[in-house]
């Protein structure tokens, strides 16, 4: 929270010691947050749709209870397992879970507080690398998309055990 | 592939409402559809407060004072690309402060034009230099100091703590990153 804050102040002296109009400019930015989530929202609601589909109908239990044995011997709690299977892929998918999840569990319990960190500190490896190899036409990406996925694997692992201490 | 997973999603669910018996189908698209509604709602308000702020932190010429910072580490990071190529070297740094401070909407552009400079560079056209898969790798390991959405999001499901997780995840993502560029130096040497 201080850091928050912090920063806040940071942003705000420097901006307006420069000469930045911090009013006209903070309305801009509040601009963009309207059009970011009217951008979002039908993606969003997509997801949410298929995601709240899938979980009510004990579809997703089937198939986490697929995976559990893979979860359980790294310690990875399989609440959390859609999120490592989602958020590689999409970006609205990831947020559609974290609702379920804090739906499930509430956004102040552990595993919400895992699918956070999962969320923040994981990318969506397949559209990023698409779009930025696509730009410039690249076909061999040798070894990028497995370190990639390697890296998503063990940011998981390091956010369960710096949410829930290691074991 | 996003195409796939949903429609797998939506006739896996819709299947097992049905070969369960269960009717609730309707229920269950109405409840969510006005939860998802409501969901978006809140999230205008902490959202429009969060581009407010990212839009005075990017008029300010801020980034220009953290890709300072970032200029030395990745001058070992990427060796040589500073004297190769001057564009790609400040868009890579541009890059990767925007993501930093969590502007993904002007950290793509420059991302895809560190992208087409280090092309310009690159001796084989239809193969990924080293530069690239480093540059993309880092990219994929996602260091965020100030996760907007994230925030936002949290706290419009109600959340008592939505910026708990800043450290969390600040840890996260150092410990991957250095993973992910020991990883990708050790593939370099032996592919």
């Amino acid at each position: 929270m201080l850091f928050i804050s912090l920063f806040l102040i940071l942003v705000m002296v420097f901006a307006y010691a420069k000469g930045v109009n911090v009013f006209d400019e903070f309305i801009l930015g509040v601009k963009d947050g309207f059009l970011t989530v009217y951008k979002i929202a039908p993606y969003l609601l997509t997801m949410i749709f298929a995601i709240d589909i899938f979980r009510s109908s004990s579809a997703l239990d089937f198939f986490i209870n697929l995976l559990g044995p893979f979860a359980e011997f790294f310690n990875i709690p399989r609440e959390i397992l859609p999120m490592f299977l989602i958020k590689p892929l999409s970006g609205s998918g990831a947020i559609a879970v974290l609702t379920d999840i804090s739906r499930q569990y509430g956004i102040d319990s552990k595993e919400a507080k895992i699918a956070s960190v999962m969320m923040g500190s994981t990318e969506t490896i397949f559209y990023t690398l698409g779009l930025y190899f696509g730009i410039v036409d690249i076909k061999k990406i040798r070894h990028t998309l497995l370190v990639a996925l390697i890296i998503h694997f063990i940011s998981t692992l390091i956010a369960v055990y710096v949410v829930c201490g290691i074991k | 592939m996003v195409n796939k997973l949903w429609f797998f999603m939506i006739i896996f669910g819709i299947a097992s409402f049905i070969i369960k018996g269960d009717n609730s189908l309707i229920k269950v698209i109405t409840e969510s559809s006005q939860r998802s509604v409501e969901l978006l709602i809140s999230l205008v308000g902490i959202m429009a407060f969060w581009s407010g702020v990212m839009r005075i932190c990017e008029k300010s010429g801020i980034v220009d004072i953290f890709s300072r910072f970032l200029s030395l580490p990745l001058r070992f990071i990427f060796p040589g690309l500073y004297e190769r190529s001057k564009p790609a070297f400040f868009n890579i740094i541009m890059n990767i402060t925007s993501n930093m401070l969590g502007l993904s909407n002007a950290a793509t552009p420059f991302g895809l034009k560190a992208m087409e400079e280090l092309q310009r560079i690159n001796p084989k056209k239809d193969t990924a230099s080293d530069y690239m898969v480093t540059f993309l790798i880092i990219n994929s390991a996602s260091l965020q100091i100030i996760p907007t959405t994230l925030i936002s999001l949290r706290a419009s499901l109600g959340s008592k703590e939505p910026y708990d997780i800043i450290t969390p995840i600040i840890i996260t993502s150092s410990v991957s990153i250095i993973i992910a560029l020991l990883l990708d130096k050790l593939f370099q040497r032996f592919k």
